[in-house]
């Protein structure tokens, strides 16, 4: 009887060893096999580490080509070549990399300023360039650009666009003016007003290069609320606002049509009431002034 | 008996490499599991960052937010990074009034000041939007403003319930 339980035991103890081995072997197998699947595929779902801050930037484009340097002499050409690579980099511009992707990584802007309505506002908000300066505010329109107090200043008060240019010189600056505007009946107004705003600017900033912007694209989406918003309206908006440029010597730079869609549209993900810009695309947007307007020896 | 010393070894490792990556694999999109779910209600433990990104994951905003840089937290907030030692700043793109904004202040002073700065930023809201887009102003008007010990939090949604109830 005492070897035989003896046996028996033995047995059982085999059986145990068999089972917890059996269970060993499947751990190290499920192990390696889950080291190898994040390997290759822990990356695109966000398994691998994440070394220092964990804010984000755009990817540095590594084939970022020499960037277009507008003139004044020369602006009218400038612009035209401007919208003309525009529009072949927007015929595969949401399928290939941006010849301007990441151009804003180098540049911090710190020698321009920014004015504008609430456009310009998101993109103080979200381009990630704290020491460049913003004079702008939702709702402002170019009639009320003169007198609104927007700005500010440098001892905490407000002051109105040009009592906040005036204190310091820039290299660049970059207006934003017409979403507001796009029902204007009389648009001619709306130039005379303009043409004020910049020729102000001008007397405070004379080594400045100023840049006006063509007013951005709109998703369909923005026609809902108000159907003033659509694209029609605002390319032939446009063409007062280049006017305005032209009658001030400044650069016009269209960068509408960089951020259109196939549809001739700002792509739906683009802004969430289909007119201003969420953070990705402010980014984009920030990369392109880099690229179209870099800094100088003016900055 | 070796094989079965190895085997140990070999299952030891394994356990330790699991535990590894259970304490790395900090979920960055935010995504819960019934553990999170358990857990909505914030713990005193959770920084404010981590909070910040709770109030980020688990709210449904109208806007698409993006965090933000400590510098452009100074540049919107007045808040310099000396004042705190964990902070986590959520903004919108302009069309909502929408924003994220939670700080561990340094001590208490410096959670007094941060607490003046989310109240002027909230203030300065109201006036950029209360003339444009009015529909913003019942967020800003009944603000989740809280602080907790030498934490303040500031949530601006259109689900202030869910917000008091992530803070605790």
């Amino acid at each position: 009887m005492q070897p035989e339980k003896v046996r028996t035991r033995k047995k059982r103890l085999q059986i145990q060893q068999g089972v917890i081995s059996v269970v060993c072997l499947a751990l190290i197998v499920f192990v390696f096999v889950w080291l190898i699947n994040t390997a290759v595929t822990g990356k695109k779902n966000g398994l691998m580490p994440v070394f220092g801050n964990t804010f984000t930037e755009k990817k540095k484009a590594e084939d970022k080509p020499e960037p277009l340097k507008p003139t004044t002499s020369s602006r009218a050409d400038e612009s035209s070549s401007l919208a003309d690579s525009s529009s072949e980099d927007g015929d595969t511009s949401s399928q290939s990399v941006k010849p301007y992707e990441g151009a804003a990584m180098k540049d911090d802007f710190s020698d321009a300023c920014f004015i504008g309505d609430s456009r310009t506002v998101g993109l103080e908000m979200n381009a990630d360039k704290a020491k460049a300066d913003f004079y702008a505010s939702q709702g402002l329109s170019i009639d009320k650009a003169g007198t609104e107090l927007v700005a500010e200043l440098d001892d905490g008060s407000l002051g109105t666009i040009a009592d906040g240019v005036a204190q310091r010189q820039y290299g660049r600056i970059f207006i934003m003016f017409g979403i507001n505007e796009l029902g204007w009946p009389y648009p001619e107004n709306f130039v005379d007003k303009y043409v004020e705003l910049i020729n102000t600017i001008k007397e405070l900033q004379p080594n400045a290069d100023i840049y006006i912007e063509s007013v951005l694209p709109v998703s369909p989406q923005a026609a809902q609320n108000n159907e003033i918003f659509t694209n029609e309206n605002i390319d032939a908006f446009n063409a007062y606002v280049k006017q305005a440029a032209d009658k001030t010597g400044t650069i016009y730079l269209d960068v509408n049509s960089y951020f259109k869609d196939e549809t001739g549209n700002l792509p739906d993900d683009a802004a969430a009431d289909g007119i201003h810009f969420v953070r990705e695309y402010c980014l984009e947007w920030i990369d392109l002034l880099a690229y179209l307007a870099p800094q100088t020896a003016n900055g | 008996m070796d094989i079965k010393k190895l085997l140990i070894l070999l299952t030891l490792s394994a356990v330790a490499v699991c535990s590894f990556a259970a304490c790395s694999g900090k979920d960055s999109e935010g995504g819960t599991d019934s553990a999170d779910a358990a857990n909505v209600q914030a713990d005193a433990s959770l920084s404010a960052a981590e909070l910040a990104d709770k109030l980020f994951s688990d709210i449904e905003y109208v806007d698409s937010l993006g965090e933000i840089s400590p510098e452009m937290i100074e540049k919107l907030y007045g808040i310099t990074s000396d004042k705190y030692s964990s902070a986590k700043v959520y903004v919108g793109g302009a069309s909502t009034a929408e924003e994220i904004a939670c700080f561990d202040a340094a001590d208490e002073t410096a959670a007094g000041e941060i607490l003046s700065a989310c109240q002027a930023r909230i203030d300065s809201q109201i006036k950029a939007v209360e003339d444009y887009n009015p529909d913003e102003l019942a967020k800003l008007n009944d603000p989740v403003l809280v602080t907790r010990g030498n934490s303040v939090y500031m949530c601006l949604s259109n689900d202030n319930d869910k917000a008091k109830e992530i803070i605790g």
